[in-house]
C-alpha cells in the first residue's frame, strides 16, 4: 500500500528533445524572435534620434534645418565673417543691447511679454543699439512709438512680389522680394517722419508712409528699430530667392558683434515682475538636478517591476470548513438580551442551580423545587426566606436586579455543602 | 520575464549621463539603451524547458511532526543554469525556507530538501515550482512555473494513544492474564479451578464439585470476537471548533483509541465515516491489525457542511454485521438532530445492537456560566446553562432508551469512551 502511494504521489516533469520541425515552429513562435526584432527597432530609433541631434525645429529657430528654419541665414552671416551669437536667453539679449550691439529678434508669435519688450526697448534706446525685428506685427507698437501695424484698407490682395518702392540703398540693392501675407503693413505714426525708411509698400495712395520693411530711429543715442515684415526672408527654404539674403544682410548692418535672440516663453519677465528673468520654479534648480529628478520616474517604475514581480503565483488550497464554537449559545444570549427576557434568562439560571444543588444534596430528581430550596437553606445555614427569594420568587424588574440575583445564586450555590 | 535588482541599479546609474547632458534626447537614448540591454540579457538567459524536475515527498507523519520533500532539478540542456527556485507547497503544508538559488551544470542535477511542518491533517498537495533563470550578468530573468504533482500524507496526531497501554493493561487484568487477581465477571466460560477463600460462592460449579470431590469454581473471562462498530459523524456539526481543534478531530482521536483498544482486546472493529453519505468504511480490524491503515483512510476526510443522513448511516451499520455488536456513534449532542433523525432509527438498532453515543462537550460553556457581572454576561450564562441542561436531559433520555452516552471535553472524550467500553466489556454486556 505504502509503496504504491509513494509512486502515485511522486511527481516528475522533464523535457525531451523536440524534432527539427517542432523546433523551427518553436523558433517562430518563441518570444526570442520578437525580442530580437524589438532590439533592431530600438537601435534604429536611437540612431535616428542621435543623427537628428534633437535640433529645435521651431520656425526660424537658429538650430532648425527645415524649410521654415533659421539656420541658413545664421550660418551664411557667420561664414561671411560676422561675429554672430545666438541665444534663447532674455538676459543675454538684454546684455547685448546694453553693450550697444545689434540685436536681431524673432518677434513673431507673441512669444515675448509686453514688459519684456518694453524693457529691451528702453535699454536699446539708452545704449543706442540697433534692433532688427522679424515680423513683430501688432507687437511692434510696444517696441517703438514710431510704428504701428495696420490694415491697408483697399480690400484688394496686395501683390506677392514687391518692388523696393523707396529710396533706401538696402532695399534697392536687394531688389524685389516676396511677401505673401494679409494686406497689413507697418505704418508710420506721423505723416512726415524724420530719418525713417519705409519700403516694399503696396501702392495704396495712403499719405502716411508705410511698407513691410521699415527703419525708424530709436532713442537719442543713435539707435534704430528695423522691422522686417516677413519671416520668409530669413527662412532656410526661401533665403536664396529674389533679393532676400541681400535684404537681410543689409538690414542687420555691418556692425559687429551681432546677436540673434530667439525668445522663449519661460524666461520672459511678467507683468508684476521687477524686470529680472523669472519663470517656473524648476528653473531655480540647475538643469542637471531637474533631469536627474525626472529620471527618478523610470527608476521608480523599474523598482516597481523588480519588487512587484512575484516568484510564481500564490499557493492556494481549499481548507476544511470550520464553524465557530458556541455560536448558537451566543446567538441565544443576544436574542434574550435584545428582547429583555430577564425572567426567561433567570429561569434558566435558577433551574440549573436547583438541579446542581439537588444532586449535591442527594435529593431525588423529582423533588419539588421548594423542598430543594428549603434543604439548601438548611445545608448552607442561610436565611430560608432569602434563599427562596433568590432561587424562586424574586422577580427581576431591571438589569441590576437580574445581575444581583444571578450573583446571589452563585453565592448560595457555593455555600451549599453536602451533608 | 522578470527584472532583477541589478537592472534597477543599472537604471539608477543611467541618471549619471542624463545629469551630465540634461536634454530630452539623452532621456530617449538612455531608455532605449536600457531596453536593449534588458532584451539582450533576456535572450542570453538560458531557457527553462530543458530542465527536469522531480519531487520526492518524505515519509508520512502524524500531525505535529516534521517531514520533508526532496526536489531534484536536472539540467539536460547544454548550458549552465543559474536558477532561483521556489518550491511552493500548500500553505498548511508549512514549507520552511522554500526559496533557494542553484547553479546547475549541464548534465548534472541539484537536490534540495525542503522541510515541511504541516499545520493540519490530510493529504497536502504541492503547489507549482517556479524557476527564474538568469545569464551570468543577471539583469533580466526568464521565469516559468511548472506543476510537479506531489502529496504528503499527514495522519491524525492520535494524542490519545498515550491512554492505550493503560487501558489495554486494565483489559488484561480483566482477562486474568496478569498476576493481579482482579478477575472480571465476563460471561464466557474459561476454566474450572479449586475454590479458594474469597471466591464468589455463586460461581461454584456443583456438578464439577461432585465429580472432583473438591469445591470447584468456574472462572469466566470477558467475551472475545465481539463486533464493535464505530461511526464517526463528519457532518456540519463536526466542523465546530471546540478547544484546540474541530469536533471531528476529537472524534477521530476517540475512534482511533477505541479501535486500538477493542482490536487489542480481540474484538473485531469496523469504522464508518459518514455524513450524507458513507465516506469511508474500514474493517473489520482484528487483534493483529495495525491502526495505520485506518488512520490512512481517515486522513483525507474533512467535515462538510452537510446534514447527516441517519437513514443511510443506520442502514450502513446494519449492513456491517448481522451479529450483535456495540455501535458507537461519535457525533454531536444536538437535541434537534438527535430527536428528529436519530431517535426514529434507534429502536431498530437497539433491538439488535448495543448503542452508545459519544459527543464532544464544549469546555467554553462552563466558563460562560461562571461570569455574571454584566447584563451581557448574565444572559450568556443563562444561554449556556440552558444548553448544558438540554445536553444533560438528552443524555438522561437516551439512557432511558438503553443508550449509553459519553459527553466530555475534547481531551477527555477518548479515555472516557475507552472506559465505557471497558465497563461494558467487564460487565459482560457486549
Amino acid at each position: 500500500m505504502s509503496a504504491q502511494t509513494d509512486v502515485a504521489v511522486r511527481g516528475t516533469r522533464s523535457a525531451t528533445g523536440p524534432g527539427f520541425l517542432a523546433r523551427a515552429g518553436g523558433v517562430a513562435r518563441s518570444s526570442a524572435l520578437w525580442v530580437a526584432a524589438a532590439i533592431v527597432v530600438l537601435i534604429a530609433a536611437i540612431v535616428t534620434v542621435l543623427v537628428q541631434g534633437g535640433e529645435n525645429t521651431a520656425e526660424l529657430h537658429y538650430e532648425s534645418t527645415e524649410d521654415g528654419g533659421g539656420r541658413a541665414f545664421v550660418e551664411v552671416l557667420s561664414d561671411h565673417g560676422r561675429d554672430l551669437t545666438t541665444t534663447e536667453s532674455y538676459g543675454e539679449a538684454g546684455a547685448a543691447l546694453d553693450a550697444g550691439e545689434t540685436l536681431v529678434v524673432y518677434a513673431a508669435g507673441w512669444t515675448m511679454s509686453d514688459p519684456g519688450i518694453e524693457d529691451l526697448s528702453v535699454r536699446a534706446a539708452e545704449s543706442g543699439a540697433r534692433i532688427v525685428l522679424i515680423a513683430p506685427e501688432q507687437q511692434v507698437e510696444v517696441w517703438t512709438d514710431a510704428l504701428l501695424y495696420d490694415y491697408l484698407g483697399d480690400g484688394s490682395a496686395p501683390p506677392a512680389r514687391r518692388a523696393p518702392n523707396c529710396g533706401a540703398d538696402v532695399a534697392n540693392t536687394a531688389g524685389t522680394v516676396r511677401h505673401e501675407d494679409t494686406g497689413s503693413e507697418y505704418f508710420s505714426t506721423s505723416s512726415e517722419p524724420e530719418d525713417s525708411v519705409f519700403c516694399y509698400g503696396a501702392d495704396s495712395g495712403d499719405v502716411v508712409p508705410h511698407g513691410v520693411y521699415a527703419q525708424v530711429p530709436h532713442g537719442d543715442a543713435g539707435g534704430t528699430v528695423t522691422v522686417m515684415g516677413s519671416a520668409q526672408w530669413f527662412a532656410n527654404g526661401t533665403l536664396a530667392h529674389e533679393g532676400h539674403m541681400s535684404l537681410v544682410a543689409g538690414a542687420v548692418g555691418t556692425d559687429d558683434p551681432l546677436t540673434y535672440y530667439y525668445p522663449v516663453q519661460s524666461d520672459q519677465p511678467g507683468e508684476g515682475d521687477d524686470g529680472e528673468a523669472g519663470g517656473a520654479p524648476t528653473w531655480l534648480f540647475p538643469a542637471w538636478a531637474v533631469a536627474a529628478l525626472l529620471w527618478s520616474l523610470p527608476v521608480v517604475l523599474v523598482a516597481l517591476l523588480v519588487y512587484g514581480r512575484r516568484l510564481g503565483p500564490l499557493a492556494v488550497e481549499p481548507l476544511p470548513v470550520i464553524v465557530p464554537a458556541a455560536e448558537t449559545v451566543r446567538g441565544r444570549s443576544a436574542l434574550l438580551q435584545r428582547s429583555q427576557a430577564r425572567a426567561e434568562g433567570l429561569a434558566d439560571l435558577r433551574a440549573a442551580a436547583l438541579v446542581r444543588i439537588g444532586r449535591r444534596l442527594a435529593l431525588p430528581p423529582d423533588a419539588p423545587a421548594a423542598e430543594v430550596v428549603a434543604r439548601a437553606a438548611a445545608a448552607s445555614g442561610l436565611d430560608p426566606a432569602w434563599a427562596e427569594a433568590v432561587l424562586l420568587s424574586e422577580h427581576p424588574h431591571d438589569d441590576e436586579t437580574l445581575i444581583r440575583i444571578a450573583i446571589d445564586i452563585t453565592t448560595l450555590e457555593s455555600e451549599v455543602t453536602p451533608p | 520575464m522578470a527584472l532583477t535588482w541589478r537592472f534597477l541599479v543599472l537604471t539608477a546609474i543611467a541618471a549619471v549621463p542624463i545629469a551630465l547632458r540634461p536634454e530630452g534626447t539623452t532621456f530617449l537614448v538612455m531608455l532605449g539603451v536600457l531596453a536593449i540591454i534588458g532584451l539582450l540579457d533576456w535572450l542570453a538567459a538560458p531557457g527553462i524547458r530543458a530542465l527536469g524536475f522531480q519531487r520526492t515527498p518524505g515519509p508520512r507523519i502524524r500531525l505535529g511532526e516534521d517531514t520533508h520533500a526532496v526536489l531534484t532539478v536536472t539540467n539536460s540542456g547544454r548550458r549552465r543554469r543559474r536558477l532561483l527556485v521556489r518550491d511552493a507547497w500548500a500553505p498548511t503544508a508549512g514549507a520552511q525556507d522554500n526559496r533557494f538559488r542553484a547553479t546547475v551544470r549541464s548534465g548534472s542535477s541539484h537536490e534540495r530538501t525542503t522541510v515541511l511542518r504541516p499545520t493540519r491533517r490530510g493529504m497536502l498537495r504541492a503547489d507549482r515550482i517556479t524557476i527564474r533563470s538568469t545569464s551570468w550578468i543577471g539583469l533580466v530573468a526568464r521565469q516559468r512555473s511548472v506543476d510537479v504533482p506531489a502529496t504528503i500524507t499527514v495522519l491524525p496526531p492520535f494524542h490519545s494513544r498515550r491512554h492505550l497501554p493503560s487501558k489495554l493493561r486494565r483489559l488484561r487484568e480483566l482477562e486474568g492474564r496478569t498476576a493481579v487477581m482482579l478477575k472480571g465477571a465476563g460471561t464466557e466460560f474459561d476454566s474450572l479451578r479449586e475454590y479458594v477463600r474469597g471466591d464468589d460462592v455463586r460461581s461454584i460449579d456443583w456438578r464439577a464439585t461432585a465429580r472432583a470431590q473438591e469445591v470447584m469454581v468456574r472462572t469466566y473471562r470477558p467475551e472475545r470476537d465481539r463486533r464493535v462498530i464505530i461511526v464517526l459523524d463528519s457532518s456540519r456539526l463536526s466542523a465546530r471548533y471546540v478547544g484546540t481543534g474541530t469536533a471531528f478531530d476529537a472524534a477521530i482521536e476517540s475512534g482511533l483509541l477505541l479501535a486500538g483498544l477493542a482490536a487489542g482486546a480481540g474484538d473485531r472493529v469496523d469504522v464508518l465515516v459518514a455524513d450524507a453519505r458513507v465516506r469511508a468504511r474500514v474493517g473489520p480490524l482484528g487483534r493483529m491489525a495495525s491502526l495505520d491503515h485506518l488512520m490512512h483512510r481517515i486522513t483525507p476526510i474533512a467535515p462538510e457542511l452537510l446534514e447527516a443522513d441517519w437513514e443511510t448511516i443506520v442502514s450502513a451499520v446494519m449492513g456491517v454485521t448481522s451479529h450483535r455488536a456495540l455501535v458507537v456513534f461519535v457525533t454531536a449532542l444536538d437535541p434537534a438532530t438527535i430527536a428528529e433523525d436519530l431517535l426514529p432509527a434507534l429502536p431498530v438498532l437497539t433491538r439488535r445492537h448495543m448503542v452508545a453515543i459519544a459527543s464532544v462537550a464544549d469546555p467554553v460553556l462552563h466558563d460562560m456560566t461562571s461570569a455574571r457581572h454584566t447584563t451581557e454576561q448574565v444572559y450568556t450564562a443563562a444561554a449556556a446553562e440552558r444548553e448544558l441542561m438540554e445536553s444533560r436531559s438528552l443524555i438522561h433520555g437516551l439512557a432511558g432508551l438503553g443508550v449509553h452516552s459519553v459527553h466530555e471535553a475534547p481531551d477527555d472524550l477518548p479515555p472516557a469512551l475507552a472506559d465505557l467500553y471497558i465497563m461494558l466489556k467487564s460487565s459482560g454486556r457486549l
